[in-house]
């Protein structure tokens, strides 16, 4: 079969891509695409945009809006794709979405740079019945996050699941099973951008909270202050600023307790340091803003329990997770590990020690024998610790710190003499 | 404690009599069948209709039967019915009506070797007899040879001796007819059966016209014949050697014309060439004097010749003594009446049980939209999930399914792995046609347990229900391909509509469609569900307005074709 071109006679990008899109190469376009200036693509999309599109919204906001680095990034690879399946389908033929591919086997392990996807992809073609109907939802959602966008809106998954069960419910064979299968295909505009999903505003839960001298612009350019009092991390802060800071470390703490009792007894202030809420597993927002607090150059800590899910989580901000792997900008590799640790039940913990224990469930044995063979727990440090929690079955919480402190009175000085003393071990730095 | 007297020989010998048969069956009536009220009228039935069959056949004539039933009184569960049966058969010489409905085992088919529906010649008479004991009511028979004169008699049996009593003759005029009407008066229990055996024997009988004028204007039945042909007339054949014995050897040897005995072998035997008559002669080792003639053999060496004769390898018996129905007289016979999403049909090739030749067919009619007036839900067989219709010599059996080999055969089968699924309305007819069948009762109601039937009746099913699994398999398999062109369609087309509302205008023409193998439901897509997503015809170029009316957009002006990388243009 003979294959339509347009004629393009200047633009190189267009070109690119048609070349990329008619040997279905869906890589070659992603190259392309995420390597493009801004301005380039805008004049393509000029040139090709028809009246009330997805492609003329596009076009808008590549030409008008605010955008970070990651979300023009974004936009312009799914519109990439898009055209390459134009091309695809104008011409009759079948056509191969590549997205990269997350899982143990094909992500690779760096001390320095976390977790990274090791390059492989995962191929879903429209030839195939089952896969052709995955990217007809893809499609859709495609022109939804597009929309979102333009109407300066967000969603959620659970949004995406609403929105697209409702599409295509009507249609047999197209009903969508349980939000298991919308969050999959979120997971699939991730895996294609290679970026978060909440660069397309498709956003989790905000969680977290940050304290301290230090003056952000959000992402929708206003300026608000973390000093006066703490200010919640939305899922878009990976898209926030950093305007100006005044600390010397960043602690991100996993139990709400501390964290307030931090910044109620003016530690943090009287330290010079700022303090990030966790609580539990971070979620995406907080683990991005760490990300750029740190690129900033502010030394972080993570203050968290003595139990092998704490490691855990304190490694999440330090080094990335397996299901991440495709993203950067998601941990801080130069975090340090500031929580309860081994060696303090016999310092820190000393009087205390035998009424602040717990025993491991069985749940938290797994978890220490599962941590051991963790590509980001094979140093010294992590593996002792580990093997400590394998051998002594015993786990305790940061509000064993509290009660180490002796009375409420005291708790205020024996927190500064606790975090001076780690953040000097850990990061060298001095408060 | 009284003395008991000593009966002696003599004083038992007074007491012993001779009974007549008339007498046995009227004391017995079960022995052919009438023993239950609700079997009175399908039996009856039953027994006239096979006579008349028969008759018709043998006078080369194609049978149209009357069958009229009406109900007399109501007398509770139990009623009077008078059934009435007319034929159009040759008719009976009225000198011989007497004998044909008064007196049981009068009959011409007893112990002839060729397949016919009656044996004995105790039917028809005992229908007879029934209904008088019951009911003191006698039979009326008309009949009529010439198509002048129709005769009519009044008759009853004399149970003592055995013969008929004529209470009343007369004459009527024809009018053209000639054949035979029987009315007999039954005290019954109704039961849907009689529709049942009705429907069945047309089924198994193409060649039949019925009607059937029941109760009331629901019950009644109207069968035209499916087809002009008649059944091939089965031949009386000689005695095939598989199922010899000493006596039939003996009767045979002593009044043959041969003096040879393997002149005789080969005249008197069905199948038997010189080969077989090598093979006797080996098994026998010289224990039969061949230079005797057949007659003066003695005990010893007959017994020898039967055994040897048996234990030969012989060709199957000749089927020119059966009359099969054949496929496709099966097929149209049951094709009308159940309207089957299809059907097929098995004939096997007949084989011997003891010398007696046999023959299975079957018929599976898969999936029927139509019912068979009579048989409900309540009939299916539960082993086999399908309607098992049993026949002997283009006869239904209806009672009796227990104890036949037909239904163990049929449930032996296993027809679940040729995935007649139960939820099918599927029917299995399956036809034995053989000489001397080795009912399980005078009544003929079931077929005894020989493993010769069972083995061909068993194989002759599976054979059908693969020739089914065929069909069932090419539509599954049709279905799935429709289904999966539609379900692509749908795919596509829902694809399609959102890079359509990416692009701001229709990406793909109908090629695309043919391309991915659905464009012949793509109406049908569009229709159901307004997924209106191809071009209409491809443009000549995409020549596109401009829309910013910038300079630059002048750039794509219609152009010829640039194929910059021809070996792209096949990527597919």
């Amino acid at each position: 079969m003979a294959v339509a071109r347009l004629v393009t006679k200047n633009n190189k990008l267009y070109q690119q891509i048609e070349d990329a899109a008619l040997a279905d190469e869906f890589e070659v376009i992603f190259e392309a695409a995420s390597a493009a200036k801004r301005q380039d693509f805008v004049k393509m999309l000029t040139w090709l945009k028809k009246d009330s599109s997805t492609m003329a919204m596009t076009h808008d906001i590549l030409k008008n809006r605010r955008l970070t680095r990651d979300q023009e990034r974004s936009v312009m690879v799914l519109s990439a794709y898009c055209l390459g399946a134009m091309i695809r389908a104008g011409n009759a033929l079948p056509y191969t979405f590549k997205a990269l591919k997350v899982d143990r086997a094909s992500v690779e392990y760096d001390d320095v740079d976390g977790y990274s996807a090791s390059g492989d992809t995962s191929a879903m073609c429209t030839s195939n019945v089952d896969q052709a109907a995955g990217i007809a939802r893809l499609q859709f959602l495609v022109n939804h996050v597009i929309e979102t966008i333009v109407a300066n809106s967000v969603s959620t998954k659970r949004d995406c699941y609403y929105i697209l069960k409702n599409q295509f419910q009507k249609y047999p064979w197209m009903d969508l099973n349980g939000q298991g299968e919308s969050d999959r295909l979120i997971d699939t505009l991730e895996r294609i951008t290679r970026l978060q999903r909440e660069n397309l505003n498709i956003i989790a839960d905000p969680k977290g909270l940050i304290y301290g001298d230090i003056a952000i612009i959000d992402e929708e350019g206003t300026e608000f202050s973390c000093g006066e009092r703490e200010q919640s991390i939305t899922g878009l802060a990976g898209q926030w600023e950093i305007k100006k800071y005044n600390v010397k470390a960043v602690v991100p703490i996993e139990k709400t307790g501390v964290f307030m009792d931090l910044k109620k007894l003016k530690v943090a202030d009287e330290l010079g340091i700022g303090l990030i809420h966790l609580g539990g597993q971070p979620a995406r927002g907080c683990r991005a803003l760490i990300k750029l607090l740190s690129e900033k150059g502010i030394p972080i800590g993570v203050l968290t329990d003595f139990s092998p899910w704490s490691g855990m989580i304190a490694k999440s901000v330090m080094s990335g997770s397996i299901n991440a792997a495709h993203l950067s900008g998601l941990h801080a590799s130069r975090a340090a590990f500031l929580g309860i640790e081994s060696a303090d039940v016999n310092t820190w913990l000393r009087d205390v020690w035998k009424s602040v224990q717990e025993p491991l469930s069985r749940n938290d044995l797994q978890r220490a024998q599962n941590n051991l063979s963790l590509p980001y727990m094979q140093d010294d440090y992590w593996r002792g610790e580990n093997e400590w929690f394998i051998k002594h079955a015993r786990k305790t919480e940061l509000e064993a710190l509290g009660t180490a402190a002796g009375s409420p009175l005291k708790k205020k000085e024996f927190y500064k003499s606790y975090l001076r003393a780690k953040l000097k071990q850990k990061l060298k730095v001095r408060v | 404690m009284a003395e008991k007297k000593r009966t002696t020989a003599r004083d038992l010998a007074k007491q012993m009599k001779e009974i007549s048969f008339s007498e046995f069956i009227a004391t017995n009536p079960h022995l052919v069948g009438f023993e239950s009220t609700v079997k009175m009228i399908p039996m009856s039935i039953h027994e006239i209709l096979t006579n008349s069959l028969d008759a018709c056949e043998s006078a080369g004539i194609l049978p149209e039967v009357w069958i009229d039933l009406k109900s007399l009184d109501d007398r509770g569960r139990l009623k009077r019915f008078r059934l009435t049966v007319r034929d159009n058969g040759p008719g009976i010489v009225p000198r011989n009506v007497p004998l044909v409905f008064g007196k049981l085992l009068y009959g011409s088919k007893f112990g002839v070797r060729k397949q016919s529906r009656g044996q004995q010649g105790i039917g028809v008479s005992a229908v007879v007899l029934i209904s008088q004991i019951k009911t003191g009511e006698h039979a009326i028979v008309k009949t009529s040879t010439d198509g002048r004169t129709t005769h009519v008699f009044e008759l009853s049996v004399d149970v003592d001796k055995n013969t008929a009593r004529v209470h009343d003759t007369g004459k009527e005029k024809a009018g053209g007819w000639t054949g035979v009407e029987i009315s007999v008066v039954l005290e019954a229990q109704y039961s849907a059966r009689i529709m049942e055996y009705i429907e069945l024997t047309a089924a198994i009988n193409p060649h039949l016209s019925l009607h059937y004028d029941g109760l009331n204007e629901k019950d009644v039945l109207e069968i035209p014949r499916r087809t002009d042909v008649m059944p091939a007339l089965p031949v009386e054949t000689k005695p095939h050697p598989s199922g010899v014995d000493y006596d039939l050897l003996k009767r045979l040897a002593s009044r043959t014309r041969y003096e040879r005995i393997a002149d005789f072998l080969k005249g008197e035997f069905d199948r038997v060439r010189m080969d077989t008559v090598k093979e006797v002669w080996g098994i026998l080792k010289g224990r039969v004097d061949a230079k005797k003639r057949p007659a003066e053999l003695d005990r010893d060496e007959l017994s020898a010749l039967a055994d040897a004769m048996c234990a030969a390898k012989t060709p199957p018996p000749s089927p020119e003594c059966l009359s099969p129905v054949g496929e496709q007289t099966l097929v149209q016979g049951v094709v009308s009446r159940l309207q089957p999403a299809f059907i097929e049909a098995v004939t096997r090739s007949p084989r011997a049980m003891r010398g007696q030749p046999f023959l299975v067919e079957v018929i599976i009619a898969y999936n029927c939209s139509a019912d068979l007036a009579g048989v409900g839900e309540s009939s299916i067989d539960p082993v086999t999930g399908v309607y098992v219709h049993r026949f002997v010599n283009r006869v239904p059996l209806l009672f009796s399914e227990a104890g036949d080999v037909t239904i163990k055969a049929a449930r032996d089968a296993g027809l679940s792995r040729y995935e007649i699924a139960p939820e099918t309305r599927s029917h299995l007819f399956v036809h034995v046609a053989g000489v001397n069948i080795p009912y399980t009762s005078e009544s003929k109601e079931a077929i005894k347990y020989v493993d010769e039937y069972y083995e061909e009746i068993r194989l002759a099913i599976q054979e059908c229900g693969r020739k089914i699994a065929k069909h069932i398999r090419s539509i599954k398999r049709s279905e799935e391909k429709a289904v999966m062109g539609k379900r692509k369609a749908i795919i596509h087309s829902l694809l399609l509509r959102e890079l359509n509302r990416f692009a701001g205008e229709k990406v793909a023409g109908m090629e695309y469609a043919a391309a991915f193998g659905f464009d012949h439901v793509v109406p049908e897509i569009l229709e159901q569900y307004h997924l209106d997503v191809f071009r209409a015809v491809q443009p000549p170029r995409r020549a596109r307005e401009s829309t910013a009316g910038s300079k630059k957009e002048k750039r794509q002006q219609p152009a010829p074709e640039p194929l910059r990388k021809p070996a792209l243009a096949i990527a597919r």
